[in-house]
């Protein structure tokens, strides 16, 4: 199929053209507590193809441009049709000029594992963690993916990788004064059966402290420890604000030199983009352009080095191409999170949601688990709401502990001053 | 005009059906969902125009299997004439496999009945106004640009318009043993978005537009780009929420966000077979205040997730979860159902054929009632009108809320003070807010833009909607 998809975009009047082929092979199991409710397989084949067209108005060169899907089973005809439909369209898409990845010819070493193995072992904690507490697992689901992708394009690049994804989706269960639950999503490479019984074994604990947690108390003029999660959504902000389609849609204000973090005093960040971290789910050689993906400092003592992102926009913005990579890192702060813990402080590890809004700032969250300190004593709480804008936060300290957390490794906690507490 | 039905799934039913006969000399039941699904956006925005397959796209086919024990699923999106006994193989081998599995980890497997199904041969072939052959890309870009254009004549202070159409054609084709049904049917989604900033301030206004509905649509975002513009600017000089307990007054998308994430998600009768819905205990109950109806179901009112059936080849129907106050009942897949030993409701719904079906929400909303909002105003000493959101989270275990709402429109004394806050955090007890309901106005809104998850993934269309409702929210 794909000889004849590149034909066919060879044909076409198409000036450039990338093609991204993608062959998932999973497994899922689905467990209500302790019982297999259903299991899944899934073995597809997909292809997404940019078609590009170029023209001149004037002195300006433009470059139009037009993706889609294409089913591995499409005819002939479907196919020229669909390609043709898409150079018709990308005709009329005027955007300024942006180059496509050079050529290069690499298949990437891809070290293949007993994922069978792997899997039961998994399967074996996940069991296993239901009987050593009061709390347990009321559901989970478990996907294990091998993913082989290989992306071309019209100037020669050919390059292919494969990676394995699991991800693990976990309610825990407690009883206290009521029933309560805690959701969490745990994203890996491989399915590494002791980290995923640690986790669980963790959020059995955390969600035993929920079911005796007591509403949140209208606090003010308290600082706010965000650990886990929250923590990173909230780093995820000077990531988003140094990225190149950010800054050229006008959506951050970040500037090459200057300070990312406004009038705070505290930790100021260093923050690098990664193409693969030790068993990240994320993990890839290359971006969707093809482009060999550089690890780069980004952010150094909270100021931006360079902007990061894919080609057009790296292009657009005269800047340094970094690739668009999927991992970030943060460098730890100075005080370990018991130290942080030290003062007065309200610390949150689980929202409903984590609502950080990229453009604006503003970040805020329902509080399903968190505890207060009032310097003598520290209780769980639940309820309430932190609200306020990341612009406007006075103090930020990060953690010297670090972990990983999906596509983010560095900070387990961060001090904030400068949130709102809505409370009873 | 109506809607074709899809070529590439006519001229694979023969060969599902091979299939599904072959797997039945070894299975108790079988069934394959194909999915034909063809979309595009168009998107301008200031700084630059992009045509897309909609990332709704999707071509293949889930088979459903029961060995007696309990289901196995199989997706795939490659079968062709000479390939569907190497797959009838491949799946008795994958399905065996797993069974083999859990066995052998010693693995308890949920007890979940054989379906029984009845005969059923169906076919829909919807309809749209504006067909969406009767623009060009070229006219469509145009249309839009047009709406980027103005909104920067209005205000310097606009940085940034995106103005997209999203336009979707769906074709689904559900075949067993006992029931061969087929469905065709186009949804569309438009966005207008403005993003202003003033010193260091950044904010934006949105809004969207939805329906079972063609190039109309873009006849339907004509029109707002000034009260958008208006809004943005408005939001520039938006002060923060003192966080407190007030009156407030819920537009219908507010109102609809409420019914979706309070009650939708903990009505989905998965969550009661978990043991994940607080609402198993309230059956018969009160659970809101006696002006509360309401209702979820692809039938019955035509937004982005009506259909003739589900993902699972149940019909479709119009649920009444809450009626004046009193919760009813809950919406359905196959699987619960069939567990609960109730009847499905046609919420069996996938993300894509490439994932499994859950029971999900389809147009969720609270009925109007005899209120004028003009009152509801009046009748308030201190609040807000609280208007457009960003996002909404459930928490169905333990009735609790969380809703991003874009901003709130102080109110004193029956009126506006021009006094405007943003963004605006509503928290609290599902059951103690709308027991609060005080008021219900007499219009009626749906929307279906966006996308719901099931947790945190799972995105599946859905609409919410209602009228205005006056009641009592904890704001932060």
């Amino acid at each position: 199929m794909i000889k004849k998809i590149i034909d066919q975009l060879n044909a076409s009047k198409a000036t450039d053209w990338k093609l991204t082929e993608t062959i998932v092979d999973s497994q899922e199991y689905f467990f209500v507590k302790n019982k297999m409710d259903i299991g899944r397989a899934k073995k597809v084949h997909h292809f997404e193809a940019t078609v590009y067209v170029d023209f001149t108005e004037g002195s300006e060169k433009y470059r139009g441009s037009s993706s889609l899907s294409l089913s591995p089973l499409l005819n002939t005809n479907e196919l020229t049709e669909a390609i043709e439909g898409a150079v018709f369209a990308a005709s009329f898409v005027k955007n300024p000029w942006y180059p496509i990845a050079e050529a290069y010819s690499k298949v990437f070493p891809f070290q293949k594992i007993d994922l069978k193995k792997l899997e039961k072992e998994t399967l074996a904690a996940i069991i296993n963690a239901q009987s050593h507490t009061k709390a347990w697992i009321n559901s989970s689901e478990l996907f294990v993916s091998e993913i082989q992708t290989r992306i071309l394009n019209s100037n020669g690049l050919d390059c292919s990788y494969c990676k394995y994804q699991t991800y693990l989706e976990t309610i825990v269960s407690a009883a206290g004064k009521e029933e309560v639950e805690l959701y969490d999503d745990y994203q890996l490479s491989i399915p590494d059966s002791v980290l995923i019984g640690n986790r669980i074994s963790e959020l059995l604990k955390l969600v035993t402290e929920r079911s005796l947690a007591q509403p949140t108390p209208s606090l003010k003029e308290i600082p706010v420890l965000l650990t886990g999660e929250p923590a990173k959504e909230f780093l995820r902000y000077y990531l988003e604000q140094a990225n190149a389609k950010m800054k050229y849609d006008k959506m951050s204000e970040a500037e090459i030199g200057k300070a990312v973090q406004g009038n705070q005093s505290g930790d100021s960040i260093s923050l690098d983009i990664v193409s693969q971290l030790d068993n990240s789910y994320y993990g890839a050689p290359v971006d969707d352009d093809g482009f060999l993906i550089h690890s780069q400092r980004i952010i150094e003592n909270g100021l931006l080095k360079n902007f990061w992102g894919d080609l057009r926009y790296s292009y657009y913005l005269g800047v340094e191409l970094t690739g668009s990579a999927e991992n970030f890192k943060v460098c730890p702060g100075k005080a370990s999170v018991e130290e942080l813990r030290n003062q007065p402080h309200l610390e949150v590890s689980h929202f409903s949601a984590v609502d950080a809004d990229m453009t604006t700032g503003d970040f805020g969250g329902e509080i399903r688990l968190g505890w207060y300190y009032d310097g003598n004593k520290r209780i769980a709480v639940s309820g309430g709401s932190v609200t306020g804008n990341i612009r406007e936060i006075s103090s930020m300290k990060l953690s010297k502990d670090v972990h990983l957390e999906g596509d983010f490794f560095g900070p387990t906690s961060i001090l904030i001053e400068g949130f709102n507490i809505s409370g009873e | 005009m109506k809607t074709g039905q899809s070529v590439f799934l006519e001229a694979k039913r023969s060969l599902l059906k091979e299939l599904i006969s072959n797997l039945e000399s070894d299975f108790s039941y079988v069934s394959v969902l194909g999915t034909d699904v063809k979309g595009k956006q168009y998107n301008v925005m200031t700084t630059g125009v992009t045509i897309n397959d909609s990332m709704w796209s999707e071509r293949g086919f889930v088979l459903r299997l029961h060995d007696g024990i309990g289901f196995f699923e199989f997706s795939f999106n490659t079968i062709e004439n000479d390939s569907v006994e190497t797959l009838y193989r491949e799946i008795k081998e994958r399905a065996m496999m797993f069974r083999e599995l859990t066995k052998s980890q010693n693995i308890q497997t949920a007890s979940t009945p054989v379906p029984v199904e009845t005969e059923e041969v169906f076919n829909l072939q919807d309809e749209v106004a504006v067909p969406l052959e009767n623009l060009t890309p070229g006219e469509i870009i145009g249309r839009l640009t047009n709406f980027k254009n103005q909104a920067h004549e209005l205000s310097d202070e606009v940085v940034n318009v995106m103005a997209l159409m999203e336009n979707v054609q769906v074709h689904k084709l559900f075949l067993s043993g006992k029931k061969e049904l087929s469905q065709s049917y186009i949804w569309s989604q438009g966005y207008l978005y403005i993003l202003a900033r003033r010193d260091n301030k950044t904010k934006y206004s949105i809004k969207g537009f939805s329906g079972l509905k063609g190039l109309e649509i873009l006849d339907e975002m004509d029109g707002h780009i000034n009260e958008l513009v208006d809004q943005a600017l408005m939001l520039l000089s938006a002060e923060r929420m003192e966080p407190g307990v007030y009156d407030v007054i819920c537009s219908p998308s507010v109102s609809g966000l409420i019914a979706h994430e309070a009650f939708g998600h903990g009505v989905e009768m998965d969550m009661f077979v978990k043991g994940r819905a607080k609402a198993v205990e309230y059956l018969n109950q009160p659970v809101a205040s006696e002006l509360v109806s309401m209702h979820d179901g692809a039938a019955g009112v035509r937004e982005v997730s009506s259909y003739a059936f589900d993902d699972e080849g149940t019909m479709a129907s119009d649920t009444l979860i809450i009626e004046k106050g009193i919760l009813k009942r809950g919406i359905s897949d196959v699987v619960s159902a069939s567990i609960l030993e109730s009847q499905p409701t046609g919420n069996g719904k996938r993300e894509s054929f490439e994932r499994k079906a859950y029971a999900r929400m389809t147009n969720t909303y609270f009925s109007p009632g005899k209120d004028k909002l003009e009152d509801m105003i009046a009748s308030i000493d201190h609040g807000f009108l609280l208007e457009d959101y960003y996002s909404g989270m459930e928490d169905p275990k333990n009735w609790g809320i969380q809703c991003l709402i874009a901003y709130g429109k102080e109110i004193r004394n029956g009126r506006f003070t021009g006094k405007i806050v943003s963004p605006v955090m509503m928290t609290g007890y599902v059951p103690s807010l709308l027991k609060s309901i005080s008021m219900v106005s007499d219009d009626f809104e749906l929307s279906g833009t966006g996308a719901c998850g099931k947790g945190h993934k799972e995105f599946a269309k859905v609409s919410a909607g209602g009228p205005y409702i006056k009641a009592k929210a904890r704001l932060g």
